[in-house]
């Protein structure tokens, strides 16, 4: 499947302000703040709607990914 | 995504979506009698009639026709979900039963996912070991902290359940099982103590459950909890999992949004109004379409036809079927038509739009949330309008091309 590489270090359009951001937060490496943007344009890169559609809400389990459907 | 893009037309001639998802209703009962439970306690009684377990010829003519559907769509793959009612009713030895003939059944027809989810309280070293035997993604119902979740997570007799919970999460980190969190949303409460005490637990991943009123019922919880308590919980806990959190733990609705605000589809069913490729088999084999929609109508999920007798193509096309829209995507509300998240947001969760004197051409009960939490997520991720469609656009024509 071709690669979504246009999706890919497109600048940010907006910026939060500062005063809008929480006290104190420390912000070690890989909080979800630094790596959450890239997770999912990874993710979305090799074409979203290929997936199966949403799951059922009142179940928690994960979208199961390809790695979900190995081998038993 | 429309319908087509995930139909295809069956040997008998009738139009099979691809259901990826199946909802196995094998208990209609449950050990716990939670407050704002949708199946016991928001007006359907449909639960009455039906029998307390899923019977084995039951379960057997589900995973012939699940196969059956499987064969006819071509799909690779099918999640098998463990859900009740209190799924551990059924009985671990049963339950092994009931994995063990769906990879025969199924597992060289498709690739075979099994979850369950369950309140907790019955959780075993048994049950541990079938989970983890058959690698069953295991959701657990809480609500937070002691003193949150005994206020509506009760027994039958109104005795908190918190304990029995926790020895039951205990167990399934002693058998290295692991587990995702599903809770409903408390509103009016402190979020942050609530998001970290799910976290100090050890879970994978935490869902956060926008609580279950329609429009005809929503009114005494505006009036006690002010116009966005799902916002105003849901916000602090955002902002702590942005600043503080890793993507170890992730949180299901926030994902969710954050992919559609990218110019994805959410992951789950609660945002985005795109086809829900699940149906719902109860004890006695009924298929029911979207669960949650018990709350609506007395009696408005069933079908009235079941997997003994009918194909899934067969019910979803019957005629006055609830479950062919809800399978094919539905309309935007009117009243979003103009909103800057109608693309995102799609109008919310279906059984949250509805009212008894406009059906679902509603904007969710939960709109004011909805659009202050896009709004923040997307301030988060600096993500303007403009680029979500742009993204949306790329996405669809990179399927397109697929």
């Amino acid at each position: 499947m071709r690669k979504l590489a246009s999706l890919k270090g497109r600048e940010r359009v907006t910026e939060p302000s500062e005063a809008q951001l929480p006290e104190s937060v420390e912000q070690p490496r890989g909080t979800v703040k630094d790596t959450l943007r890239e997770a999912l344009e990874a993710e979305l890169s090799e074409g979203d709607r290929a997936k199966n559609g949403p799951t059922f809400g009142d179940a928690a389990f994960p979208a199961f990914g390809d790695a979900a459907f190995g081998d038993r | 995504m429309t319908a087509s893009a995930v139909t295809d037309v069956a040997a008998d001639g009738l139009a099979s979506p691809r259901l990826g998802e199946f909802i196995l209703k094998v208990a209609s009962r449950c050990n716990l009698d939670c407050t704002y439970c949708y199946v016991y306690n928001k007006g359907d009684s449909t639960w009455k009639r039906q029998p307390k377990i899923m019977a084995r010829p039951v379960f057997d003519a589900a995973l012939n026709r699940i196969a059956h559907h499987c064969d006819q769509t071509g799909q690779s793959r099918v999640v098998l979900v463990f859900h009740g009612g209190e799924p551990c009713l059924i009985g671990v030895d049963r339950f092994r039963e009931f994995c063990e003939a769906a990879l025969q059944t199924l597992g060289t027809r498709a690739n075979v996912a099994l979850a369950i989810q369950t309140n907790g309280t019955l959780l075993s070293s048994d049950w541990a070991k079938a989970f983890r035997d058959y690698r069953v993604e295991v959701g657990v119902s809480m609500d937070g902290p002691k003193v949150l979740h005994d206020q509506h997570r009760i027994t039958k007799s109104g005795r908190g359940s918190y304990e029995a919970v926790r020895r039951g999460v205990a167990t399934l980190s002693e058998h290295d099982v692991p587990f995702h969190i599903l809770a409903v949303i408390p509103l009016g409460h402190e979020p942050l103590p609530i998001h970290r005490h799910f976290l100090s637990l050890g879970c994978e991943s935490i869902a956060y459950l926008l609580p279950a009123y329609t429009w005809d019922s929503v009114g005494p919880v505006r009036e006690e909890h002010g116009p966005t308590p799902c916002a105003d919980f849901l916000i602090p806990v955002f902002d702590d999992w942005w600043f503080n959190g890793t993507l170890d733990v992730r949180v299901r609705e926030f994902w969710s949004m954050a992919r559609l605000v990218l110019g994805g589809t959410s992951t789950v069913d609660a945002f985005g109004n795109h086809p829900m490729p699940f149906l719902t088999i109860e004890t006695d084999g009924e298929v029911h379409g979207l669960d949650k929609l018990r709350i609506c109508q007395d009696g408005l999920t069933g079908t009235g036809m079941t997997v003994l007798e009918s194909d899934f193509s067969q019910i979803i096309n019957a005629a006055g079927s609830p479950n062919a829209e809800v399978l094919a995507g539905t309309t935007l509300p009117d009243g979003c038509r103009a909103c800057p998240e109608r693309e995102t947001c799609g109008g919310g969760y279906l059984p949250h739009r509805y009212s008894r004197s406009r059906g679902f051409n509603n904007p969710s009960v939960w709109c004011a949330d909805l659009l202050a939490l896009f709004t923040h997520v997307r301030k988060r991720l600096g993500v303007s309008h403009a680029e979500t469609a742009a993204r949306r656009g790329e996405l669809v024509a990179l399927e397109g091309n697929a």
